[in-house]
Parts: structure tokens; sequence; C-alpha cells
């Protein structure tokens, strides 16, 4: 087994443009749920619109780079009013409800045939995302990086600004959540009722929060789409929401550093699971039939999968949660 | 008792001892308010004045609709009808609960609401309205609600060594005991500045020192010129601390008058005895002995008989407080929906 090509792989893996837009997206999760107790199981909902913001506002209208991402937010915004209008009043599990449903509706809209000549169906939208490499201080055809950990040249551009926005919205979460506006939050989480008996508009703050929350989710999305220089329906699919979740709750819920690390910690565990798989089967440690062809990838789930029961079994928590406070919920 | 009176609180001669009598100066008035839950009428009240300045207590047996009716006072829950004013201003009849904190009426929940995972002084200082720092954008610049946070804090710290839970101040609310719970809402509730001040069995689960200590800080409250209304079984504590007594049966108000006068009250007794006729009464046990003594205070001396009442009036509690979180259940509903 060759561990070094296992290592790095993880290392990539936990650095990847990828992790850098679960952890945005998950910040965003954690402003939902870690901080206002919003269940939203759409998250990836945000993400694609957002994208499909930016691609078909340059495509079809020839609008620059910066004006797109507007556009792309913006998106993300009105998302966020749709969903929270009808459902913010009621109970938690409708919002959970319609965010679910709400992003596969986004993405058969978009991938229709009616819609091809504006969304490009299932191929998506291509070719959009020129304008904002050309900022890129990399050469792509060089590699970048330390030892045999290389990346080339765009691939270095993209994994930076994804890590920079990054931790940029993971300070401005905790910013916010350090202030009175998100000891509202908290309390909402808590007990809504408690706060509205206190003059809180639990409603308005709600809705900041889903506002908040799926414009995060709209910027990973950004990220992912510019980064792949293409939107693609499918890329944008339900388990895309819950592994985000995954990468929230491995980290621990409403915990700040906890979407970073989980998100790069869900990606290093998968690449892991994945290479030590080939690697054995490579070596002959494991059969190469229980590998082969679609099984290997299901199988590298059902790995993760069962660290993630072990994980809640032993450390529901999660890793920066702290169990004392969690246990509290339940009394 | 208090020596300190607030000025504007008259005392209770001469005002007419009927359901929906007339108070010469209401800080809230209700008219014909029903709530109907199926074929139900949870609440049903023609008329009522809150007298400011006062502690009104609200007694009734279990199921009288003190609560629901606490709810649509407090736009937790929509009437079928009526109308409400504070401090004579007309209520539009559906208004969100917010609205009306923020007009200084303020409540506490029979089943406590402690933010579980905040710490103690965190609950405190989510009271105080209209905080800079509760707005998007100035929330993320700290200098500029700072300042007012920091008085803020000095405030909730003051008023949790007045209700002696200072050593709980930085653990998380969900650590506090039941009583301490109710103790914290109440307190927390204060750092609102409501004029209205409306607590739904505070007393309930608390221990008899603990209760006296809390009944000291409600006429405390009254003193620095707040308006309360209480529900309350224990009609110890009714005698102890409210200036007027509201009787709730069946959602009707069916009468008013001093702690006195209503212990003497023949309809009272019967609502009572209606509702509970296999159980010997607290209510009409202490209200016989409140009588011998005359109108004192009971601080009664040990008493065979009356020990084992007690007894009987506690067991009563214990099964009220199993009804309330039946009650409770369906109340959230009717308020969420
Ligand atoms: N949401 C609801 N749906 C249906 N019925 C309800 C609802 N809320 C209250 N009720 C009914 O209304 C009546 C009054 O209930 P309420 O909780 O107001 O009583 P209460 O006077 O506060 O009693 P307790 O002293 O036990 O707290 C009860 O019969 C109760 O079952
Ligand atoms: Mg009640």
């Amino acid at each position: 087994m060759d561990w070094e090509v296992i290592f790095r792989n993880a290392i990539l893996a936990g650095i990847s443009r990828e992790a850098a837009v679960y952890a945005i997206a998950a910040v965003g999760l954690n402003v939902h749920f870690g901080y206002t107790g919003l269940l939203n199981f759409g998250q990836v909902g945000f993400m694609s619109i957002s994208a499909y913001g930016v691609g078909i506002s340059i495509t079809q209208y020839g609008a620059p780079v910066w004006l797109a991402f507007i556009i792309g937010l913006l998106a993300a915004v009105f998302l966020a009013l749709l969903l929270g209008v009808p459902t913010l009043r009621l109970r938690a599990d409708y919002l959970a409800i319609v965010t679910i449903a709400a992003s596969e509706i986004i993405r058969l809209t978009f991938r229709s045939v009616a819609l091809t000549d504006w969304s490009g169906g299932s191929n998506g939208i291509n070719g959009f995302a020129d304008g904002f490499y050309v900022w890129n201080p990399f050469d792509p055809s060089v590699a970048y990086g330390f030892g045999s950990v290389k990346v080339f040249g765009n691939q270095a551009y993209i994994i930076i600004v994804g890590w920079t926005l990054a931790v940029l919205v993971t300070l401005l979460v905790w910013l916010l959540m350090r202030s009175p506006w998100g000891r509202v939050l908290k309390s909402i989480r808590e007990d809504e009722d408690a706060a509205r008996a206190l003059g809180k508009n639990a409603y308005w703050y709600k809705m900041q929060s889903l506002i908040l929350g799926g414009v995060l989710g709209g910027l990973a999305g950004i990220v992912l789409s510019v980064g792949q220089s293409t939107v693609q329906p499918d890329v944008y699919s339900p388990p895309v929401t819950f592994f985000i979740w995954t990468a929230l709750i491995l980290g621990g819920v409403g915990r700040i550093w906890s979407p970073i690390f989980g998100a790069v910690a869900f990606w290093m565990i998968l690449s892991l699971a994945n290479n030590v798989l080939d690697q054995a089967t490579q070596a002959g440690i494991v059969p190469a039939a229980v590998t082969a062809g679609v099984r290997g990838g299901s199988i590298r789930f059902m790995i993760v999968g069962l660290g993630l029961m072990l994980l809640m079994a032993f450390r529901p928590q999660g890793v920066f949660g702290d169990r004392n406070e969690m246990m509290l919920a339940d009394r | 008792m208090t020596t300190t009176d607030h000025p504007g609180r008259i005392p209770t001669d001469g005002i007419e001892a009927v359901p929906g009598s007339s108070k010469p100066d209401p800080i809230l008035e209700v008219d014909t308010m029903v709530r109907q839950f199926g074929g139900l009428r949870a609440v049903d009240v023609e008329h009522l004045e809150i007298q400011r300045h006062w502690i009104t207590a609200l007694i009734g047996p279990n199921g009288a609709g003190k609560t629901t009716f606490f709810n649509l006072l407090t736009g937790f829950d929509t009437p079928n009808e009526g109308a409400v004013e504070f401090n004579g201003e007309a209520m539009p009849r559906r208004i969100s609960p917010n609205k009306l904190a923020r007009q200084g009426m303020v409540r506490t929940f029979q089943l406590t609401k402690s933010l579980t995972r905040l710490p103690v002084i965190e609950n405190m200082k989510l009271g105080v309205k209209e905080q800079r720092g509760e707005r998007f954008l100035p929330a993320l610049i700290k200098p500029l609600w700072n300042e007012q946070e920091e008085s803020i804090e000095e405030r909730a710290d003051k008023l949790l060594v007045r209700f002696k839970m200072d050593h709980m101040r930085d653990e998380f609310a969900g650590t506090l005991s039941g009583g301490q719970r109710k103790l914290l809402e109440m307190a927390r509730s204060l750092m609102t500045d409501p004029e209205l001040v409306m607590l739904d069995e505070p007393t309930a689960g608390v221990n008899p020192a603990l209760t006296q200590s809390l009944l000291q800080h409600v006429t405390g409250l009254r003193d620095e010129g707040m308006t309360i209304i209480f529900v309350e079984h224990d009609m110890d504590v009714v005698h102890e601390i409210a200036d007027w007594v509201v009787v709730m049966a069946e959602g009707k108000i069916i009468a008013e008058g001093t702690p006195d006068a209503i212990s003497k009250n023949e309809a009272v007794v019967d609502a009572y005895l209606g509702s509970h006729h296999d159980s010997d009464l607290t209510f009409d046990d202490e209200g016989d002995v409140i009588r011998g003594d005359e109108g004192q205070p009971v601080h009664d001396e040990p008493d065979v008989v009356h020990d084992d009442e007690r007894e009987v009036a506690h067991d009563d509690e214990r099964d009220v407080a199993h009804d309330h979180r039946a009650d409770d259940a369906h109340n959230e509903d009717g308020a969420t929906t």
C-alpha cells in the first residue's frame, strides 16, 4: 500500500475547492440550524439558484462578472423570502418540508427541456466563468504547492478564493453571533414564544437568518460553479444538502469553526476511505470483486456512514460541541 | 406588608365587588371576549377592568380558562371576538405578542420558558427592549452597542442579586431547578421595563421559602408602580398579596372582590366544589381559617387538622401539575398555527 499517495490525496481533498464550498454552505446552515433552530433541508437549492443566477446573467444577458455575482446572491435572497414568508410563522417542520421540495423543484426546473434555451437543460451552462479567471494571478499551466501536494494555477486560484471566503464568512458570523442580534437568534432557537413574550419579532429575525444563511449557501454555489466553469443541474441534487449537514454535525452544531473543520474532515475521510480501499485492492488485501465498478464508490460511503454512526454514538455533540450543553436541551 | 406604597395605588373600598365592575383607572379593559375550541367556550368574558397599580389575582378551578385568557390578552392566541383596551388604547383583535410586549405588557408562562442553552445572564439581557445591537448592521460593529450592552449587563446583575440568583449568573439556564427557572423568568420579564406584568402561576412548584421571597418581589413591583395580574391556586398567597381577586369558572368571570369578600362568596365556593366534588378543598378550608383569624394573613399556629388538610391540598396540586402539561401542549398548538 502506498501511504504517501493515500495521504497526499487526503490533503488535496481536505483543501479542495469542494471542501471550501461545503464549508461556506455549512456556515450558512449553521446560521439556520445551529443558531436559529431553522430546519433547512434544501441548502443545495440556494447553491443552485445562485449558480444559475450567475451563469444565466452572463450567458443570456452578457452581464459583467461582478454584476452576475450580485444577481446570483440576490437570487438566494429571493428564494429565502419565497420560502420564508409562508412557513416561518408555522412550526419548524414546515420549513424543512418546503426547503427540500424547493431544492428539487429548482433543479428540475433548470434542467427541464422547455427551458433548454435559457438554462441549458440537463447539460447546464458552460463557459461563463472566463471573466473570473481574468483575475487569476497564477499561471494555469504551472503546478503550485508543497512537496508532492500540488495543484495547477486555476485550481490554486479558486482554492485560495474559496478558503478566503470561507474564513471571511466565518468571521462575519462570529461578529454577528457575539452581538445582541445573535442573542435574539439563539433565544428563538431555544424558545420562540419566550422571545416573543419579551418583545422580539421572532418572525422577522427568522427571516433575516434564513436570508443570511441562504446567501451563504448561494455564495458556495457560485464558488462551485465558477470553479467547475459550469453549472450542471444534477450537481445540485439533494445528497449535497445532506453532505453539508454531515460536515456541520461532524464539527459540532452551533460552533463557529465547526463548518470549516467539518468540511475538511468530511472530504478527507471520504478520500481516505476511497484510497485505502483502492490501495488495499491493488495490494490484494481486499478481493477485487468487492470493490469493482460502482461498488467501490458505494463502499466508501458505507465506511463514511459507519464512521458517522460511531461518532454519533460516542461524540454526538460533534468535535467542537459541548456534550453537557447539548444534553440540556432534553431536560 | 409594605410601607412604601406607590401613590397611585388606590384603596379597594368603594369598588363594587361584582363581575365586570368598573374601576377608576383601569390599565386593561376587556369587552365580550370569546375563545371557542370546537364546542368548548374556553373563555367567555363579558367585561373586565384591571385597576392600575393593583395586584389582581386571577383564580379558578383547573380548566377554567385562565391560561387561555392570558394567551388572548398577550397576543399568543386570537379571540373569536372581543376587544382589549390597554392604557386606554384599543388593541387590534389580532396582534402579535411582541408588539404588546413592546407596549409594556409582559407575561410569564405556566410551563416555564427558560432559554436552556443560554447562560442566565444572557437570558436576562435578552429582556431589554430596543437594543441597538439587535439590528443586523449595527450588530457587526461592537462599538455601536457595547456601551448599552454594559449598562444592560449592570442592570441584569443587580436584578439577579435581588432575586438571589447571582451565583448562577454564568450557568446555562437549563441547569436551573424548576423554582429557579420561575425566578429567572420573572426577573427576565422585568428587564423589559413593563407596566403590566402577567404571571401564570408564579409560585407553582416553588418551595415555601422561595415563594415568600417571590411574593415580596411581586409586592415590590407594585410599589414601584407596576400593575400585576397573577394566576394562583393557593389562597394563602392570594390573601397575602392580592388587592383584588377575579374568579373564573368555565370561561366566565363569576366573581370579583377583595380576597376577604371572595372567600365568603357562595358562587365561588360552588364553582370550586363543582369541579372537585370528591376532594377536600384548600380554598374552602383555608377560607374558614382566615375567617376565624379575622382576616389576618395565615401564619397560623400548628394545628393537627390543618396540617392534614395541607397534605390533601398538596396532593391536589400535584394532579394539577399533570393537567397543565396536557393543557399547555394544546395551547402551544393554538398559539403557533
Ligand atoms: N388549544 C386548545 N385546544 C383545545 N382546547 C383547549 C386549548 N387550550 C385550552 N383548551 C381548553 O380550554 C379550557 C381552559 O384551559 P386553560 O388552560 O385556560 O385552563 P386554566 O384555567 O389555565 O387551568 P389550570 O388552572 O389547570 O392551568 C380547558 O378545558 C382546556 O382543555
Ligand atoms: Mg393555566
